[in-house]
Formats: C-alpha cells, sequence, structure tokens
C-alpha cells in the first residue's frame, strides 16, 4: 500500500491532493543501459559519443540531470533495507567491485561507522566526488571558461564551479570540495581537484580517504540524455590500488523541472541533537600523517 | 485538542520501506518498531532539509505532551503534492514512523493519515530520491 503511495504525480493524484510540480523521474532513452554500473561503464567506453555541441565546439553539458546511483550509501553491492534503496557495486576498477582497502583502513572503517554520523547530517559537504553522487538533483551551467554544478537535495545545497580555461589552482587550502580545475580531452571534460579537507565519508559505511588523496573525475555527454561519469581515487594511505567508480546522470524530463533551494541547516541543530543522544559524534576527518600512524600502531598490535 | 495517545504498531507495515537514507535515519530512530501517534496540529513547518509537524498528544490519563514528527525535505513534500492547507493547526492526524532512539516524543513519519481519510507520505520516494 505504502509503495502505491510513493511514486510522485500518479499516487498524488489518486489521493486528490494538488498536482505534482515535477514530482517524478522522467527520463527518456539512453544509448547504454544504466541499472548496472559496471555494464554502463563498458557501455560507454565502447559507444562513440554524440553529444549536443556548443558553438565553440564542446560537448555542452548543459540541462538538467539526476544521478543513477545510491553509492552514498554503500559503495559495494548492497541490499535494499528500510534504511537503504540498495543497488549493485559503483566500483568498476577493480573488476571485482569490492572497494581495495587495506587491512589496518577496514578496520577504521568500521570504528567509524559505528562512532561518526554521516557528515550529511551535519549539513557538511561530500568532497568533489561525493557531491557528485550525493546530491540527487543538479542543473548543469557552461561557458567557455566554466562549467557550473548547481545542485539539490540529499546534501548541503552544493554547486561546484569549474574552470576549464587552464588557470592554475588556488592552492595550499583545504576545501571541502577542493579546488577543482578542468579541461579536455578530446570530448570527455578531466577534472581535478586536490587541496581537499577529507573530512567526509565517502558513504554510510564509514569509508574515507585522506588530505592526500587524488581525485580525478571524467564526464563525457554520451548522447542528448545520459552523462557517462567516473572518478578515481588514489590514496595509498587507504587504498592498495587506485579505486574508479562510475555511473550514469540522466537528463530529468519531467515537465518544469527546475532545481529549489534546500537551506539544510533550518532543523539540523535539533536532527544533530538527536544523534548526538545516541552517542554519534561527527567525523573529523583523517589526515595522511594520521592514517600513517594509525597504520603502524595496527601493524604493531598485530606484530 | 483530541485524543489520543501513542501506540506501538504489531504489524510490521513499513519494513522494507526505504525511508531517508541520506544520513541514516537509523542513527536516531528505532527503525525496528513502528508507532502511530495521533494527536491534534499545533504547527506544519515546511523548512529544510527536514519538514516538522507538531501535535499535541494526550495519554490515557489526560496528560499532554507535544511530538514532533519528521518527514523528508519541504521540497520533497512540495513534488509530491503536500501543501500546507493539507494539515491546518486543530486538525486531528495520525502519523505512523520511527520512534526516537533517546525515548523523546519524536517520529520519522511514514504515513500521516488525514482527517479526511487521505494519506500523505512523509519518507523519500523512489521519484524523488
Amino acid at each position: 500500500m505504502i509503495r502505491h503511495l510513493l511514486s510522485g504525480l500518479a499516487g498524488a493524484a489518486a489521493l486528490g491532493l494538488a498536482p505534482s510540480i515535477s514530482s517524478g523521474q522522467v527520463f527518456t532513452e539512453s544509448i547504454c543501459p544504466q541499472e548496472d554500473h559496471a555494464q554502463f561503464h563498458a557501455c560507454a567506453l565502447r559507444e562513440t559519443p554524440d553529444p549536443p555541441r556548443r558553438a565553440d565546439g564542446r560537448p555542452d553539458f548543459t540541462g538538467l540531470w539526476r544521478r543513477r546511483t545510491w553509492a552514498f550509501e554503500n559503495f559495494e553491492a548492497h541490499a535494499e533495507t528500510v534504511d537503504d534503496f540498495g543497488g549493485p557495486s559503483v566500483v568498476v576498477d577493480p573488476p571485482d567491485g569490492i572497494v581495495p582497502i587495506l587491512p589496518w583502513a577496514e578496520a577504521e572503517r568500521i570504528r567509524i561507522r559505528d562512532e561518526h554520523m554521516h557528515h550529511n547530517a551535519a549539513c557538511t559537504l561530500s568532497g568533489p566526488a561525493g557531491t557528485m553522487y550525493m546530491t540527487s538533483r543538479f542543473q548543469f551551467l557552461q561557458d567557455e571558461q566554466h562549467v557550473v554544478m548547481v545542485g539539490e537535495q540529499l546534501t548541503a545545497h552544493p554547486y561546484r564551479i569549474i574552470p576549464i580555461d587552464g588557470r592554475p589552482h588556488i592552492g595550499n587550502i583545504p576545501l571541502w570540495n577542493g579546488d577543482p580545475r578542468g579541461r579536455w580531452e578530446g570530448d570527455t571534460l578531466v577534472i581535478e581537484s586536490p587541496n581537499h579537507n577529507a573530512k567526509y565519508m565517502l558513504d554510510q559505511q564509514g569509508r574515507f580517504i585522506t588530505d592526500e588523496a587524488i581525485i580525478t573525475e571524467r564526464l563525457t555527454r554520451l548522447d542528448e540524455n545520459t552523462i557517462h561519469y567516473s572518478a578515481t581515487y588514489e590514496d595509498p594511505n587507504v587504498f592498495t590500488q587506485p579505486m574508479t567508480m562510475a555511473f550514469a546522470f540522466r537528463r530529468d524530463a519531467a515537465q518544469n523541472a527546475e532545481i529549489w533551494e534546500e537551506a539544510c541547516h533550518e532543523t539540523n541543530t535539533e536532527q544533530l541533537e538527536l544523534f548526538r543522544n545516541n552517542g554519534y559524534t561527527i567525523f573529523p576527518g583523517i589526515t595522511g600523517e594520521q592514517a600513517r600512524q594509525l597504520k603502524a600502531e595496527w601493524e604493531a598490535q598485530r606484530r | 485538542m483530541r485524543q489520543v495517545g501513542v501506540s506501538v504498531l504489531a504489524a510490521s507495515f513499513l519494513a522494507g520501506l526505504p525511508v531517508n537514507a541520506h544520513h541514516s535515519v537509523a542513527a536516531g530512530f528505532d527503525l525496528d518498531t513502528e508507532i502511530s501517534v495521533t494527536g491534534t496540529i499545533v504547527e506544519m513547518e515546511f523548512i529544510n532539509p527536514h519538514a516538522r509537524l507538531f501535535l499535541e498528544v494526550q495519554d490515557d490519563n489526560g496528560a499532554v505532551e507535544t511530538w514532533t514528527a519528521w518527514f523528508t525535505s519541504a521540497n520533497n513534500l512540495m513534488r509530491r503534492g503536500w501543501r500546507p492547507t493539507d494539515l491546518p493547526v486543530g486538525e486531528t492526524v495520525t502519523v505512523t514512523g520511527f520512534p526516537a532512539r533517546d525515548g523523546s516524543p519524536q517520529t520519522y513519519g511514514g504515513e500521516t493519515l488525514l482527517a479526511d481519510g487521505r494519506t500523505l507520505f512523509g519518507g523519500n520516494a523512489p521519484g524523488q530520491r
């Protein structure tokens, strides 16, 4: 019964409620099926992109987009539960879909999961790549110097401004979403974002990176309705090898779709209190230096 | 203000329903227990990231307690068709959801049954997550 009430316009109309405003997902066809991330990734790499183009000849990313993953719950394949939407692994490299985490970091992950609330509970940002799979709704804007990503839903009202005109990084300042600079590799927009503070979890299972991680994102507009997104994490403090995640963005074709303000602070003080009352604290992040110390301590305990 | 109180539901009809995974509702609410809270609307706040409904709830002894029912974001509720006029001050409604782990009078709302028999869903929906 409840499920029938969930799905936007049809359910609302049946209840006699006011018509929903851009109530649900309306997607058109895509060149690659996107439900299985590994299959989508393979298809996207195989196909020749045929994107709409700007007057300058570059692919045009503008429009309203929805991400097609619940990686924020768990990078790896996970079942639908009362608290998770579930889905396949978003990890495409290693090809087994398992996060290549070092043993000490796996132990630390479990501690983080059990002791800390997810950063989103505190309305803080999710990092350069995390923003892309945490945020549900996006509007992408673009000119010759920038790609701008404005988001809404399930995160702290994020925006990203990606300069693509070759300017240098800001440098030497730790930022929640890093210090992004984009460049074109053919039809693919490549974004590198150093200088991130890493005070966020990768997912609600406590996975993490350090502030020394290198994050490289790639966006390719495959066709009118599909963006192939991938992000590679390189952090030898935490992982045994570089890890790449990939998923699709689909164009939101809902009538009158638009991005709304979603301030993430109006009731969050009270929500935070509830989490604190249950013993959870805000995740402070782990620096590269702290990671090396924790790793040494973990290894010493096992000698 | 009208009746009546809080009850723990025997049936687990919310089980299996993804309610709101954006920062793990389980950290604040007991997802293994479902309660039903009936009370009179004091105020409905359409705000983000979580809308909330304040209810005056009277127990069997006549004592009155103010409960807070949390929902998904105001934006989600608006897109789903919720409107402020659906929840007027003074109307009696029943919210079914998950109780707060710390024992405070709060619930994470699944469904809200209105006086006219309509039911509004307050969690995250597949079309809106």
